[in-house]
């Protein structure tokens, strides 16, 4: 059987109803199948547990897992704020769930714990035809510099065969609190986990567009998330002296950086971005995620029309490695710091992703504070760019 | 961009590449930081979806599982036979793909993963191996020539700075087994020097219990003499005594050598030069517990006390209270 999918959204300031509708929407194209998996994105203020009843009075029992995020998409557009819910089902497809508080502190063990409970599962799989795929979804505000060792833990315990792909949950840029979902459960702090298991393929693209500007430097002192020098001076000297005309100050550094952020050069695909996002006082600057130890390094900058090919090769990326299956749904996890240089374009973003995974395909996405995914290459925990998930409709036809 | 633009757009990565991985030399930190780092520049920045470091026992020359990325430890071979390590696996980078009818020579990951292109490439200093690195990849067919060069660059840097680090460990491990050594060294001279200590207290007490100087009356002090008596002891035989008999304005001294083990010459001189120098204080010696064997003993010896003897201590006290 093939994989059926619909998506829906909705703007209910209710919680409850926000959930409701959002999920009535969805559920709606499956022709009277019952959802095998619900995937929920939300947005500030809702009380979430009210959202999640609501959604669970149309979806029954099935698996669910989600976040909170910066704002969504659905195939019907852009919200800022709503409910945005995903549902598929499918004869052979079946959910593994894992949600486990802890990810600040503990990030190895927390996402180890997680892998685990769906290691079994996973066990059972190998050697079938049957593809699995993990979506991994983390707290964006407390785990700036844990997902990362987060990731090295789940992949290790996922294994090669199983690519990873989701996003860090957030807020509308408050930086205060997000929350993310599986089943009943919802937990700040955490890591949650869905082990997708189908015959159908899935396919992952990732992209940024944002190319390297000006001389190369060398990050001469860092630690975790935290570049305290490059080339031997405080960091924050290095993006004054680099960018004399913007008058950076600790005030402006997080919208300055926004446009400009750091990138490492890496072999055969784009540069590994990371976000800095505040200067301390010694001139030290913390990014969205670890930093490289003594690698050379470059300021990013990008221009609408560079994010947008991005997004576009994403997605591209991601169906193609359906090798000729037919698309049933799309995930998108869009970092929540690519719209405000987008402007005016940043509806075109996802047209142009519709323009490849098609326009009447069911979508969901969110506005995340990071991005995970592993497309060719180890899994990576990105900042600034666009991850594009296809879910195949069916199986593979055998090619001779 | 044009294709000349494009190259040395790579050929500048390149060179980034190249000296991110140079830089690990400057983490002479320990075996875990090297190995994190090992791990990250090949799955990271090398693009490798699995690596797995062997560190080589020279002891028992064999590769023994260090670390990995991408998959657990407890699903990775644990060792690598003898002979593969000190022979194809440690003279040269082997390069495979699932285009190649020959299999890997060492299938480190389980069967299950089909693993469709791998890299072994070995650590090694001038004069001896001391890892092993393989990486692999599952999803794309093989390493391109400039990753072969790149992950051989990082072997290389990897190598040299592991031969450092493994020989800071080592003077480290010296220096703490040095320290620990004179901890304990220092431990027993402590322990022998209490032990002396309790050795000088315990003769203080036995030379304070070796000759007792007991008033059994007014002015008359009884001195009970057991054991063996030595030059030494006779010394402090004489000196207490005739300290008693100031302290104690003694007039009369009951010697009772029943329980001195052996009479001979060095005690009868002790017991004469002890008469005389108390006769000199005012005092009078009974000696008391005189055997037979005794009298006959300070007889032979020629030795003319002129002092009252008692067989027993009753007799000597009678005498003594009587005077």
């Amino acid at each position: 059987m093939t994989i059926i999918a619909g998506s829906g959204s909705s703007r209910h300031t209710e919680a409850y109803q926000a959930g409701r509708l959002a999920a009535e929407a969805a559920v709606a194209p499956l022709q009277g199948h019952v959802p095998r998996l619900i995937i929920v994105f939300t947005t500030e203020p809702f009380e979430q547990a009210d959202v999640l009843r609501g959604i669970r009075a149309i979806t029954g029992p099935a698996a669910l897992i989600g976040g909170c995020s910066g704002g969504l998409m659905t195939a019907q557009g852009i919200d800022p704020a709503g409910v945005a819910v995903l549902a598929l089902t499918g004869d052979d497809l079946e959910v593994a769930l894992a949600l486990e508080p802890g990810l600040s502190s503990r990030p190895h063990l927390t996402a180890e714990r997680a892998a685990e409970q769906v290691e079994d599962y996973l066990a059972e799989q190998e050697g079938s035809n049957r593809q699995s795929t993990a979506l991994l979804f983390t707290d964006g505000l407390t785990g700036m510099l844990a997902v990362d060792m987060a990731l090295q833990s789940a992949s290790a315990v996922l294994g090669p065969l199983c690519p990873i792909v989701g996003g860090a949950a957030g807020d509308n840029l408050h930086y205060k609190q997000t929350y993310l979902f599986a089943d009943e459960q919802i937990e700040s702090d955490a890591v949650a986990l869905a082990l997708l298991t189908s015959s159908a393929p899935i396919g992952i693209g990732v992209r940024h567009g944002w190319k390297p500007v000006g001389r190369r430097l060398v990050i001469t002192r860092s630690s975790g998330n935290i570049i305290y020098e490059i080339d031997s001076r405080p960091a924050l000297e290095i993006y004054r002296e680099l960018f004399p005309q913007a008058d950076i100050t600790a005030e402006t550094f997080r919208e300055f950086t926004r446009y400009h952020p750091i990138g490492f050069p890496q072999l055969g695909e784009e540069f590994l971005i990371r976000l800095p996002l505040e200067v301390h006082p010694d001139g030290s600057i913390a990014c969205a995620g670890t930093i490289p130890e003594n690698a050379v390094a470059q300021i990013m900058v990008g221009s609408p029309d560079s994010l947008l090919d991005a997004a576009e090769a994403a997605a591209t990326q991601a169906v193609a490695a359906l090798a000729g299956s037919p698309i049933a749904a799309a995930i998108v996890i869009d970092c929540v710091t690519r719209p405000p240089l987008l402007g005016a374009e940043v509806g075109t973003e996802l047209t142009r992703i519709q323009a490849i995974v098609g326009h009447d395909t069911p979508l969901i996405g969110m506005y995340s504070f990071g991005e995970v995914a592993a497309d060719e290459g180890p899994v990576c925990f990105h900042n600034k760019t666009v991850v594009v998930c296809a879910i195949g409709k069916e199986a593979r036809t055998a090619t001779v | 961009m044009t294709t000349s633009a494009n190259n040395h757009f790579d050929h500048e990565n390149e060179l980034a590449i190249l000296y991110e991985i140079a830089s690990i030399s400057k983490h002479l930190r320990s075996m875990d930081t090297i190995c994190d780092l090992l791990l990250d520049k090949a799955t990271r920045l090398l693009g490798a979806e699995v690596a797995v470091f062997y560190l080589y026992d020279a002891g028992e020359a064999r590769l023994n599982l260090r670390a990995a990325r991408g998959i657990r430890l407890k699903k990775i071979c644990p060792q690598i036979d003898p002979l593969l390590s000190e022979g194809e696996l440690s003279t040269k980078t082997l390069i495979w793909s699932d285009a190649q009818a020959a299999a890997f020579p060492v299938t480190p990951l389980p069967a299950r993963y089909p693993v469709r292109a791998a890299l072994g490439v070995p650590v090694k200093s001038d004069i001896a191996l001391l890892g092993w690195l393989y990486v692999a990849l599952l999803k794309r067919p093989a390493f391109d020539t400039r990753q072969v060069t790149l992950f051989n660059a990082l072997a290389d840097q990897v190598a040299s700075t592991l031969e450092t680090t493994l020989s800071l460990e080592h003077n480290y491990r010296q220096q703490a087994a040095l320290a620990e050594a004179n901890q304990r060294l220092e431990q027993v001279l402590n322990e022998m020097q209490q032990a002396y200590a309790q050795q000088e207290r315990l003769i203080q007490t036995i030379k304070a219990l070796s000759l007792p100087v007991l008033p059994i009356g007014e002015h008359v002090l009884l001195t009970p003499l057991i054991g063996y008596i030595d030059a030494e002891r006779s010394q402090l035989i004489k000196e207490k005594l005739l300290a008693a008999v100031g302290h104690y304005q003694a007039h009369v001294v009951i010697l009772d050598i029943t329980g001195i083990s052996v009479v001979d010459a060095a005690v009868a001189q002790m017991l004469l030069e002890a008469t005389q120098a108390a006769r000199l204080l005012g005092a009078r010696i009974i000696l008391c517990g005189v055997s037979p064997e005794v009298a006959e003993v300070m007889v032979n010896m020629d030795f003319n006390l002129r002092i009252p003897t008692t067989t027993d201590l009753r007799a000597a006290m009678k005498l003594a209270l009587r005077s």
